[in-house]
């Protein structure tokens, strides 16, 4: 057991050291609303003071992880894991970093090294068919398969301070479009198709990967 | 192969003892605990689900069984010759059931000695699983009989109440394991003080626990934390009604391991069904009752996750 100021930003977010963007972004949605100022979780668990440092916490944490360069050097100076210089060099191409599995990490004079995978496009693949290949393994996992609902989004955009007039006004989305969004009122909503759209802008606008929140929400109730 | 290869005993699995508690009255602990008496029994594996709610006991009319003849206050009140006479037959092939307790006024509140005698009796129940259903409360009844599960299991329901209630189990299930481990009265003050402590105070959490023990004996820190990481109970969250109930339990859980040590596995999630309760009405089990509605298709997914996690002998005795 480690006390909160020892864990570091992968354990503050529950991610494994390779986790891609998606999962980070991911574990920021769950992290907030564990920790946002209406949460079911949090209720009369931990003091205000408590609540406040982690959110805090996981802002910073979050900040690092997202950002590829903050994130390599965080891993180089606080976690010892450097990436295999060779490869780091040849992304030319600036896309989006896919770090291997665990078993990638190997030891070098004492350190981790990291393989960063680069061949855009190998991962999702891969992903794509244990899916298909393992429905019940897929299946095992609904409960971790996290639905972000219009409660959850609420939290964040409050934790944020931006209020719905302003995505309104930015967006060009009627204000009853975004609190329908946030209430799940879905027959307030036009058509799914458009909708989404709606969900992406207004998930844009919270710094939220549009792709993540809109995977994650589910136009009909339980 | 030679004769010397041959097995003596078939190697069937161990028997497992799962316990299905979670604090708070209300929650569903009875229902989830028929249906997966249920589930498994249905899996070819013979069952023995236990009314261990010996205040409230109604795991009976969830397993369709109306009258139970004996209950486990006539074993403790010696009016049965043996403990195998409670094992009453259900509607349900491979599942027997023992009865709880429901007209004995002190019989919640057994003294150590018959808690331990029927302790003894439920670990030497043969069969493939047992299931303990436990009646609310923190009392050290429920909790020890939680703890002699080999997969331990608290169900809660997205209100305030049940979550707050969740977390006091676990943190007293966990207090009392550790507590239980040690025999030595030096470190009883040290517990009386995690077990009473409120926000600022000296031991707020359980690392302030370890840590304290730590200055005075290494060794024994070392222990209970080996006691700590390998408590590992299963969540379930029932009766869910809105999307963003699901991730309950991965909040539940992320908070629990940072705050409490203790690492929750979500096993699932049950979404409220009036099925439940037109089934309950009807004296019978929902899983046999209504086998596709929400609330037992995700009992199914629930199960298998729970048999997917491996043996679950993740509690070491």
């Amino acid at each position: 057991m480690k006390r909160i100021e020892d864990l570091n930003y992968y354990e503050l977010l529950n991610l494994a050291e390779n986790a891609s963007t998606g999962d980070i972004h991911k574990a920021y949605l769950l992290a907030v609303s564990t920790y946002s100022k209406d949460s079911l979780a949090a209720y009369n668990i931990l003091l205000d003071e408590d609540r406040m440092d982690m959110l805090k916490r996981i802002e910073t944490a979050y900040a690092t992880l997202i950002d590829k360069n903050k994130r390599i050097s965080y891993d180089e100076q606080v976690l010892k894991i450097t990436s295999n210089a060779a490869v780091s060099h040849t992304n030319p191409s600036g896309a989006d970093i896919h770090f291997k599995k665990d078993d990638d990490l190997t030891k070098k004079d004492g350190k981790t090294i990291r393989a960063f995978d680069f061949s855009a496009g190998s991962m999702p693949k891969s992903r794509d068919k244990s899916v298909r290949e393992d429905k019940d393994e897929y299946e095992f996992k609904t409960a971790d398969s996290a639905i972000f609902g219009g409660g959850h989004l609420k939290n964040i955009r409050e934790m944020k301070g931006i209020t719905l007039d302003e995505i309104s006004q930015k967006t060009r989305i009627k204000i009853s479009y975004l609190k329908a969004l946030e209430d799940e009122d879905f027959k307030q909503l036009p058509a799914e198709v458009f909708a989404r759209g709606f969900l992406k802008a207004y998930a844009k606008y919270l710094a939220l990967d549009p792709e993540v929140v809109n995977r994650s929400y589910k136009f009909k109730k339980i | 192969m030679s004769q010397t290869d041959i097995p003596l005993i078939p190697d069937y699995p161990a028997k497992q003892i799962w316990a299905i508690g979670g604090g708070k009255g209300g929650t569903g602990k009875t229902i989830v605990s028929a249906s997966i008496s249920i589930l498994l029994a249905k899996t070819g594996s013979k069952v023995v689900a236990i009314d261990a709610d010996l205040g409230g006991a109604n795991l009976h009319t969830c397993l369709g069984v109306r009258y139970p003849k004996t209950t486990i206050a006539d074993f403790l009140l010696k009016k049965i010759a043996s403990f195998d006479e409670l094992l009453i037959n259900t509607p349900i092939e491979n599942l027997k059931f023992i009865s709880g307790a429901n007209d004995f006024l002190t019989i919640a509140n057994i003294p150590y000695a018959q808690k331990q005698k029927l302790i003894k009796y439920i670990r030497n129940i043969p069969s493939d699983y047992i299931i303990l259903d436990l009646g609310a409360g923190t009392s050290f009844n429920v909790l020890d009989l939680f703890l002699i599960s080999d997969c331990s299991i608290v169900v809660v329901v997205p209100e305030p109440t049940s979550v707050e209630n969740v977390y006091r189990f676990i943190k007293c299930a966990i207090l009392r394991r550790l507590s239980n481990s040690l025999n030595s009265p030096r470190f009883q003050d040290i517990f009386k003080l995690a077990t009473e402590a409120r926000g600022n105070e000296s031991i707020k959490t359980l690392y302030d626990l370890l840590e304290r023990i730590h200055k005075m004996d290494s060794s024994v820190a070392a222990d209970l934390e080996k006691k700590l990481d390998t408590f590992s109970p299963k969540l379930i969250v029932n009766q869910v009604r809105e999307n963003d109930s699901i991730t309950i339990g991965n909040s539940i859980r992320d908070i629990t391991k940072k705050y409490l040590g203790v690492g929750l596995d979500y096993a699932g999630y049950i979404p409220y069904d009036e099925r439940v309760s037109e089934a309950i009405k009807k004296f019978k089990p929902m899983i046999t009752e209504y086998p596709n509605c929400s609330a037992s298709l995700c009992m199914n997914l629930t199960l298998k996750k729970l048999l997917s996690n491996g043996q679950p002998s993740t509690i070491a005795k």
